[in-house]
Formats: structure tokens, sequence, C-alpha cells
């Protein structure tokens, strides 16, 4: 069979190999980080993004924040599920982020976590679901990723850095290092498009707004 | 004028049973212990109306036999008039078993005659009911006709003794003055009656067959009392079977939250608080008060908030019935429709989702945060009431993670440690404020690193020299 014929003929949601650097069909917000942004257009929006921490405190939720800034504007909410601290409202207001837009909720299992986020997911009421798990199970991977498929919607998880978890079925991991004064962001993995170098960006808690926003 | 009149001949079994799905065969008696009204189930095996309790239990002894509850029933007329005002804001409720609606104003509204009495059908049937329907320009014979099962539909007044006057005269009431009754001189139909001389009726049966008679062939005004919506609403339903988990209760939660949508509807309200008490055999019941962020008269979304919160809950085994009832109302306007999709609409379903998402995790467990202005710092931020904001002067450099109570760290020679000792990176920033409310601190903050570079925000406290772990840079 002819390369055009076949490919007529598969499937629409067949991958197609050589349409990896075909842009994410809902978007991204961009990052407000200059190389991140040069590199992959930003966060991508519609799909669901597992961040790893290689350790906390090293500006991991900070690097979100430009994006988040800029997602407050719109009118809809700011889900954080599940943080492990309160989130400081004076440092989010220094960021930039419309505070009033944040919604914060804790729960106490992580199937009451997982369906928040879903909740969120699927309300169209977010333009962002934050989550934190400790440990997440493949099952509520899954179905965060079919309830945010292809909706205008930043959705995020952290998650512990652990072996386990390396084969799990997020579309996109960012593995976040600190090194000397900067952090390493390496992403081992996103949806159409192979490997790239680990990007270096500035400590993102060292900023203030008027750096990016 | 145009009234329509919905008989429900089966509401004294209908008020026993929500579901259709699943029915056993159910009996309801009358006072001298005779049947009044059976269902489906209890027809097929062979028992009528009218058989007394004995012959019907020679039949069968899997019978489930209830006394015939009339207050129930009129609670059930109430809530078919609610779900009516959508067509008509004149109605009447006639005991024991009919709803008078007024359909003349509504006809251009809904273009046709048959098309409004299609849809009123329509209603009907998705409460669960059948019923009888006759229309005629009087509401009086608009009942008879009802009653006596004629399907009629008189439009007009000329029309009308045609269709009456072959009716039986079961539906008049009568004093027996003369100790004869009107069968015995040979009227058996309102055609007849109408024939006798008016004196002679009044003498042998009261001057009030001739009221009933005027008014029914329109030759007298014919008032109706007109069914007022009641101020809050409140209403209860009982189970077919007695459920013991939240699914099995479900259907009827579903069910009385479509009444109560019809109910707001027709206010054009939206709840905000609502009360949902479940009673069980022993007549111990349980309350559930919600409380919402926006209004809300959608059904699908109020029964998901409450089957959300009772799987929280232990309820009691074996319930019967469901009660609910409207606490805070306030008015909600339709959303119109708009070309251009979101903001209003999210808006709502934005405070649906804080709603959804309380109702299961407890009301603490979902808020907002704010800044205030104290400096603080664990005064300087709220949790609030999602969306609620407070204005501010920015302050200096903060950490993305406060602890909500500062953890003491252990120093030595005055260098604090956490997983090792502490590099300063920053500082100090004196915080020394609150003498006004006797909770005054005074602390010089500093920004640390750890030995595995970790951000932190420290601060000693100036009074007793002692150092504590206050926030996180994530």
């Amino acid at each position: 069979m002819k390369p055009a014929l076949l490919r007529a003929t598969l499937p629409s949601h067949v991958w197609r190999g050589r349409e990896h650097n075909k842009p994410n069909s809902t978007g991204y917000v961009p990052s407000g980080f200059l190389k991140i942004d040069d590199k992959i257009h930003g966060w991508p929006l519609g799909t669901l993004i597992e961040i790893v921490p290689h350790q906390i405190g090293i500006g991991e939720f900070s690097i979100l924040l430009p994006a988040l800034a800029r997602l407050s504007q719109d009118s809809r909410w700011i889900l954080l599920v599940c943080p492990p601290y309160t989130p400081y409202a004076p440092f989010l207001s220094n960021m930039g982020v419309d505070t009033s837009k944040v919604i914060v909720t804790h729960a106490e299992t992580i199937t009451d976590a997982g369906w928040c986020m879903e909740q969120g997911l699927r309300s169209h009421a977010c333009s962002a679901v934050i989550g934190w798990f400790p440990q997440i199970t493949e099952k509520i991977i899954r179905r965060l990723q079919l309830t945010l498929e292809e909706k205008n919607i930043l959705g995020i998880f952290f998650t512990k850095p652990s072996e386990k978890y390396k084969n799990n079925p997020t579309p996109w991991r960012f593995i976040l290092k600190q090194k000397n004064h900067e952090m390493l962001v390496e992403i081992p993995k996103r949806r159409g498009g192979g490997p790239i170098n680990p990007i270096s960006i500035p400590n993102p808690s060292q900023q203030t707004c008027c750096g990016f926003v | 004028m145009l009234w329509l009149c919905l008989n429900f001949p089966d509401l004294p079994i209908n008020v026993f049973s929500i579901d259709r799905t699943i029915e056993n065969p159910i009996a309801i008696i009358g006072p001298s212990n005779t049947i009044i009204a059976i269902n489906k189930e209890c027809q097929s095996l062979g028992i009528k109306n009218g058989m007394s309790l004995s012959a019907a239990y020679a039949i069968s002894n899997l019978i489930e036999v209830k006394h015939r509850n009339k207050h129930k029933e009129a609670k059930k007329l109430e809530e078919i008039a609610i779900s009516l005002f959508q067509y008509s804001s004149q109605i009447s409720i006639s005991l024991p078993s009919s709803v008078l609606i007024e359909i003349g104003a509504s006809i251009a509204l809904f273009r046709s005659t048959q098309h409004l009495i299609d849809q009123i059908k329509k209603t009907i049937i998705k409460l669960g009911l059948d019923a009888q329907t006759a229309v005629s320009p009087t509401p009086t014979a608009a009942i008879w006709l009802a009653l006596q099962k004629t399907n009629a539909e008189v439009l007009t007044l000329d029309d009308l003794p045609q269709y009456i006057n072959p009716l039986s005269i079961s539906n008049i009431e009568y004093k027996n003055i003369s100790n004869i009754e009107p069968s015995d001189v040979g009227i058996k139909t309102i055609g007849q009656l109408a024939c006798v001389p008016r004196s002679a009726v009044t003498q042998r049966w009261g001057s009030g067959v001739l009221d009933q008679l005027d008014r029914a062939f329109g030759r007298k005004p014919d008032p109706h009392p007109l069914f007022i919506l009641p101020h809050r609403f409140n209403t209860e339903i009982s189970l077919n079977l007695p459920a013991s988990s939240v699914t099995e209760i479900l259907f009827g939660i579903n069910r009385i939250m479509q009444i109560m949508a019809n109910y707001l509807q027709v206010r054009q309200r939206g709840v905000i608080e609502f009360e949902l008490s479940i009673t069980n055999e022993e007549n111990f019941s349980h309350n559930f008060n919600f409380k919402l962020s926006v209004p809300s008269r959608d059904p699908k979304h109020l029964t998901s908030l409450a089957q959300e919160r009772l799987n929280r809950e232990t309820i009691p085994s074996r319930i019967e019935s469901i009660q609910l009832k409207s606490i805070k109302e306030l008015t909600l306007t339709p959303s119109s429709h708009s070309l251009i999709p979101q903001s209003e609409r999210t808006a709502l379903s934005g405070g649906q989702l804080i709603d959804q998402l309380q109702a299961r995790l407890g009301e603490k467990s979902v808020y907002g945060v704010t800044v205030y202005a104290d400096h603080r710092p664990e005064k300087s931020w709220r949790a609030t009431i999602p969306g609620e904001k407070h204005y501010h002067a920015p302050l200096n450099h903060r950490p993305s993670w406060l602890l909500r109570t500062p953890k003491a760290l252990i120093s030595i020679s005055d260098i604090p440690q956490l997983r090792g000792p502490l590099t300063i990176l920053n500082g100090p920033e004196r915080i020394e404020t609150g003498w006004w409310d006797e909770k005054d601190i005074k602390r010089d903050y500093f920004l640390a690193l750890t030995q595995d570079r970790s951000q932190i925000w420290i601060y000693k406290d100036v009074k007793n020299q002692k150092w504590f772990l206050h926030g996180i840079f994530s």
C-alpha cells in the first residue's frame, strides 16, 4: 500500500510518527520563562502534565505562577487540590495571581483528591486544576487524562520522584532539579515530540511579579 | 374561559408508589374495609374495586394493604398543580381527586387547544400519573365530564348540553327532603333532571341542585377557589419499599428535587439553603442541611449534591420517606441564551463546582485565600469563601507555602539547623507589630537555604532568641 493511501485509511486516533512536531491542538499557556517557551511553546493545555520535583522547596510551585497569573485574568477558577501546605496569599498576590480566583481543597483520601480534580476538569469552570499526589494510581491518571482531553484547561499534578511511576501514562512529564542557583527542567516525556535537552532557568521563587507578567 | 379538568382515579394508589418499575400488588382500603383502589399487579390477580378486604385476601394473601391517606392525596394534587403553573396561572384543586386548569388564556401561546392539552398530558405522564381529561367552558361541567371518563372536549357553551345531558347524576349532591331518590322517579341522567320543573326540584332535593346545574350550564357564575403557591417548598414522598442505602433512595431524591425545581421555576427562584430529611420505619428522622453558594433550581445539580453529602454520612436503615424543605430562596431569573458562550454560564457553574466539592469534602475543606492588611505573616492571609477579595498594598518577598503553625528549629551556637546547618541568604526583615490585640510579635525574618538547596523562610523570635521555620519557597 502506498504511504499516502495508508495514511488516509488509518483511523484518526492512530498516532502518526511523522506528525510529532504538530503543535498541541488546544494550545499552550506561556510559561513566562523564555527558554521554556522557545522550546515547547509553554505549558500545554488540555493534556495532563506530571511534574516531579526532586525535592520540596526548589521553586516547583513558583515555576507555574507566571502561567497562573495569566490564567487568573480569566473568569474561571484556579483549583488547587491537596497542596502540601497553605498557599500563602501575599506571595500569590505578589506574583500577580488574582487570589479571588483561587480555590483550595483538602481531601483525606487519594480517591477523594482524584475525584476533586476530575470535578474541576469536568465542570468547565476552571482554567487550571493542580493537584499534589504523594501517590497516584494509574487508574486516576487515566481518568484525569480522559476528562481533560481537548479541553482548554491547564491540568497538572505533582508527584514524588519514584521508580514506580516512571511508566505511568501521563502524556507530559517534567522533572525539576536544583543546580547551583538555577533550576534544571528535564522533559523526559512529551506528546508528539522527541527528547530535548534539559532547560535551565533562573530559580523561579527568586522572581517578583514585575519580572514577567 | 376554557377549563381543563384532570381527574386522577388512581390517586389513592399513586401516593404510595413513586417508582412504577418495581411494584408489588397494593390495595387501598376505605373506611369500611372495602377496597377502593388497586394497582395493575393487583388487578391481574383478579381483585376488583369494591371488594371487601376478606374477599381480596381469599384470592391472594400476598397483597400489601394500606389505609387511604387523604392528606397525602391532597399534597399530591398540590404537587400536580405546581407543575401545571407553567401553562396557566389559574389553577384550582377540586378534592378529592381533580385539578382544574384554565387554558383559554394560554391557547394563543401554545398555538392550538390540542397542542396545549397534549403538552399538559405529557407533563402529567412525566410525573408518573394517569389522568382522565375533559375540557369545558364551565369548571363544574369539566369536573363531571372528567369524573365520568368521557374525554370530552367541549369548546363552546352551546355545545355543552349535548355532552352533559347524557351524564349520570352520580356527581350531583342533593338533599333528600321528601324521601324520594331521583332514581325512584326515573331520573338517571342530568338531561332528565334538567327537564323537571325548577320548583319541583327545589321541593324534593333542595335548591343546591339547581345551583349546581346552573353553574354547569353556564347560566350562573361558577367560581372555584384558586390554588395559591405556598411560600416555602415543603414536600414529603414515600418510598415503595424500605430502603437502606443511598443508591436505593436516589430515585426518590431525584423525584422530589424535580418537584422542587418545578416549584422554583414557577416562582422564578433558586434555592440557596434547603433541608433534606429521611425518615425510617421507626419514625426516626435524620436531617441534612444544605447551603449553596449560588441559588440553583437545577434538579440534576441538587440531586448530585445530596448524593455526595449522603455518601459521606451514615444514614438510617429501612428508610420509608423523604422530606424536602426549602429554607432560603432567592430570585433567579432564567439565563438567556447567548450567541457568545462562556462568561455568565461559567460563573454559575463555578458556584456549582464549589457546592459539589463542599458536599463531598465538607465545607471547611474547600476555601479561597485572600491577602489581608496585616504585617504579621500568619495574619496577612485569610481563608475565605472562594471568590472573595480584599485589596492591599504589595508586600516584600514572601514564600509560596506558609506553615499554619511555625515549626521550632534547633540551633547550634545560634545557627539554625534543618537537615544540617542553614545558610542565610537574605535578611533580616524585622516584623514588629500587633500590640493592639495582645498577639504582638517581634521577629527577624530570613531567607535561608538548606544543605540540599531548598529555600525556606525562617525567623528568630527576638523575645526568646529561638529559631522557627515559617515558610517554604516552593
